[in-house]
């Protein structure tokens, strides 16, 4: 009798759990109540790079071109049509019955860095895209592996996708180490990579192209804020202790040591364990009025975060973080105590943005992927879906399975119009590397429960010779104008 | 380096983590002393009744730290009942399998349920998204350092558990019927002792502390982290060895003098950056010390043959 007790006690403890409010129930009423929000950038405020705050304010980005300096319409998207259409790709409503396209791409996922939500979302649009017509009737298949972040793990995984399973192009990897070991086998098989990156060769790579800016441009865009905002002294930055560790802060440092400030960078093995003790190093670092800039996924972040709220430590310093921060959650786990005190750059558009590729974002989100909530990682995810599956459609549909031809129409996308990012994408294949998302926003947390803009686009400053290569290149060759 | 006054506040800190990891190497040695089995699963069980308990609490991706109201102030016991249940579950139906194996191998048993439950909650609760669980908190200066009161009651349970463990264990007759087959199971049982029924206390006992622990945890980690949750038994391990297994009163003190000083190595720079850096490694540090001192004049037998 005692046994059927505990063996029922169990399985109804968990049966509740199963039951409990999901995970979704909440995403998907904030999407559909997102595009409301009148704190977004309206369409038409958008493109107005004079309605933006001047990258000028800032002192180190005199040297970058200033959004003042960009007359209306040049470059910045606002409410140009999306290049990909309103709808998931050619909208039929017919399902795709055909041979499968596959994309490949290596994610990782591990206990405190779990990137899979950007592959998820991709997923999910391409889903939407199988049932409205797939790519002229074939449905695109998209196929993840699992770093672990391991290099051989991700060598292997780039080798098994390419190799044995046969894809056609390698999209939406969402990976710290897939750049650094992968790189030159991509340049070797031919493969125009699109990614969502962490390190710097994600962005040195003349065969990849990410999405994103990755940590590093990031986390220079939100010193560049926490300057403008008046930090003084020293800038502490804070991210994992990883392979890439001391890429991801380096640039920001660059910018505070440019401006006048001191710069202590500290690494923490991942997952934080004894939040409290390293938000107090960190405070104790900077000092009164310096500055902290993070550079961790949600969850980690967080824990740094409620920490100092706990000790009373918001007040002491400017706080400022990379992109992933961007997320509603964090917002509502945030609450009241962080009302615009938190300065995330983010790469994207906000979550409540009501353009219409935003719009779509949201209603695929709540369509396909219910169980994630809306956040960067998806956007990106999402827009990737969105750059492959238009790039597959304008392609001769006799070459869909020939990875060269698929290939050499990744590297020829230029000027790609997106709602979710500040300027049109290109693909590039600069010698020195590409980094096509370089304009940037700054959003905080409302108090409640979403993030709000704060400034809007805003060029990252040139403190190293990539970017200010890019920028070099994008003028000779008409690329990020729209 | 950092000046004695400026180490106070990771001394608040690190006691608060050491009583944790005090309370946490109490349960693995009474259990460890009844049953021989090193509950390597203590974290993952724990974190697991702390998603059960988030989840019922309401939480969701638009309320990742939930506070309970009404009904569901219930998810707070029901965290420790979730531990306590899957405790017991594995004590009378898969322990008793492993009961004849040598510690390793028990002891392996528990990483599996552990890995098991990891994989349970990385299938159902994504491990992207930020999730909390809080207790209602206050907040005191003790010599300009701030103390929550979640922090003072982490250190009252410790010593708590640890009086009322160690009389438990002298002035009981369940008590004593532990001890007895902690020093010979078999013998204990030719002797009358209802071994299995003993056991099953001593699995469902370390399964409530479990659960205690993890009402204290999370807001102290500021997170319901499944990597950090799980695997912080590794850490409170370093206790329980320094106190070999057997003396509580040495696994608490060992606990509290692991919690301070990986706590208090925080702010260390310039020419002792290195001491910050290897803080995370203090408890297997202390543990391998522990180790060597304790070993130091005793008899080791290899192949048969005493070594001196």
């Amino acid at each position: 009798m005692a046994r059927r007790f505990m063996a029922a006690a169990v399985v109804g403890a968990l049966l509740l759990v199963a039951c409990g409010d999901d995970d979704n129930t909440d995403s998907t009423s904030a999407a559909t109540e997102a595009p409301a929000a009148t704190d977004a950038p309206a369409a038409t405020d958008a493109p107005a790079a004079t309605d933006a705050p001047a990258a000028t304010d800032a002192p180190a980005a005199t040297d970058a071109p200033a959004a003042t300096d960009a007359p209306a319409g040049d470059g910045l998207v606002g409410d140009k049509d999306a290049s990909a259409g309103p709808d998931c790709g050619l909208g039929t409503g017919e399902p795709a019955t055909g041979e499968p396209i596959k994309l490949g791409n290596v994610t990782t996922s591990v206990p405190g860095i779990d990137f899979t939500t950007g592959p998820a979302m991709m997923k999910a649009y391409f889903d939407c895209v199988n049932d409205n017509g797939g790519i002229n009737g074939r449905p695109v298949q998209m196929l993840m592996e699992n770093d672990n972040l391991v290099a051989a793990d991700a060598a292997a995984a780039a080798r098994k996708l390419i190799e044995t399973d046969k894809v056609v192009a390698m999209v939406g990897g969402f990976s710290i180490i897939d750049c650094p070991v992968n790189a030159d086998y991509y340049t070797e098989q031919g493969y125009y990579v699109i990614v969502a990156g962490v390190p710097a060769e994600c962005f040195s790579s003349p065969n990849i192209a990410a999405a994103n800016m990755g940590p590093g441009y990031s986390a220079l865009g939100a010193a560049q804020i926490v300057v403008e905002k008046g930090a003084t002294g020293t800038m502490v930055t804070m991210t994992n202790e990883t392979a890439t560790s001391d890429y991801n802060n380096s640039l920001a440092g660059l910018y505070a040591e440019q401006n006048g400030l001191a710069w202590i960078d500290i690494q923490i093995p991942p997952p934080i364990a004894d939040a409290n003790a390293a938000v107090l190093d960190a405070v104790a670092k900077a000092g009164k009025g310096g500055a902290i800039v993070l550079n961790y996924t949600p969850p980690e972040g967080l824990k740094i975060l409620k920490a100092a709220e706990e000790l009373g430590l918001i007040d002491e310093v400017i706080w400022g973080s990379s992109t992933p921060l961007n997320d509603n959650s964090v917002a509502a786990a945030l609450g009241a105590a962080w009302t615009g005190k938190l300065n995330v750059n983010a790469e994207l558009s906000l979550l409540d943005d009501p353009r219409p590729e935003m719009e779509l974002y949201r209603t695929v989100s709540a369509e396909y992927n219910s169980e994630a909530p809306l956040g960067s990682f998806q956007q990106m995810g999402f827009m990737i879906g969105r750059i492959i599956v238009q790039t597959l459609l304008d392609m001769d549909p006799a070459d869909l399975d020939d990875p060269v031809a698929v290939n050499e129409a990744i590297k020829g996308i230029n000027n790609f119009n997106t709602h979710i990012v500040c300027k049109p994408w290109y693909f590039g294949g600069l010698p020195d590397g590409n980094v096509p998302n370089n304009w940037d926003y700054n959003v905080v947390p409302d108090g409640t429960d979403t993030m709000v803009l704060d400034k809007d686009c805003f060029a990252i400053a040139e403190v190293e010779p990539i970017l200010t290569a890019v920028r070099t290149a994008e003028v000779a060759q008409g690329l990020n104008v729209g | 380096m950092p000046g004695l006054g400026d180490l106070w506040p990771y001394v608040i800190q690190g006691l608060a983590f050491g009583a944790m990891y005090a309370v946490t190497g109490t349960g693995l040695v009474v259990l460890y002393r009844t049953t021989g089995v090193v509950n390597l699963a203590f974290g993952a069980i724990g974190c697991m009744g702390a998603h059960v308990a988030w989840s019922l609490m309401g939480g969701s991706l638009s309320k990742p730290i939930p506070t309970a109201h009404g009904w569901r102030i219930l998810a707070y016991p029901m965290l420790v009942v979730v531990c306590a249940a899957l405790t017991l579950v594995y004590g009378m139906w898969i322990a008793p399998k492993l009961a004849r194996r040598d510690p390793l191998v028990k002891s392996l048993g528990m990483v599996g349920v552990a890995l098991f439950l990891l994989g349970i909650m990385k299938e159902r609760w994504d491990t992207s998204k930020p999730r909390g669980l809080v207790l209602p908190s206050k907040i005191y200066r003790v010599f300009g350092a701030v103390v929550t009161s979640t922090q003072i009651v982490a250190l009252l349970f410790a010593i708590l558990v640890v009086v009322v463990v160690s009389v438990f264990l002298k002035k009981t007759a369940t008590g004593t019927a532990m001890r007895a087959i902690a020093n010979d199971r078999d013998v204990s049982a030719l002797l009358g002792v209802p071994v299995r029924r003993v056991e099953a206390l001593a699995w469902l006992g370390s399964g409530v502390i479990c659960g205690c622990v993890f009402l204290l945890l999370p807001p102290l980690f500021k997170s319901i982290d499944q990597g950090t949750l799980t695997w912080f038994v590794i850490g409170a391990l370093g206790g329980a060895i320094v106190g070999q297994f057997r003396s509580l009163p040495v696994t608490f003190f060992a606990s509290l003098v692991i919690g301070v000083i990986e706590s208090v190595l925080t702010p260390f720079t310039g020419n002792v950056q290195f001491m910050a850096d290897f803080r995370k490694t203090t408890p297997f540090v202390i543990s391998v010390a522990a180790i060597v001192w304790i070993s130091r004049k005793r008899t080791v037998t290899l192949s048969g043959r005493e070594m001196r």
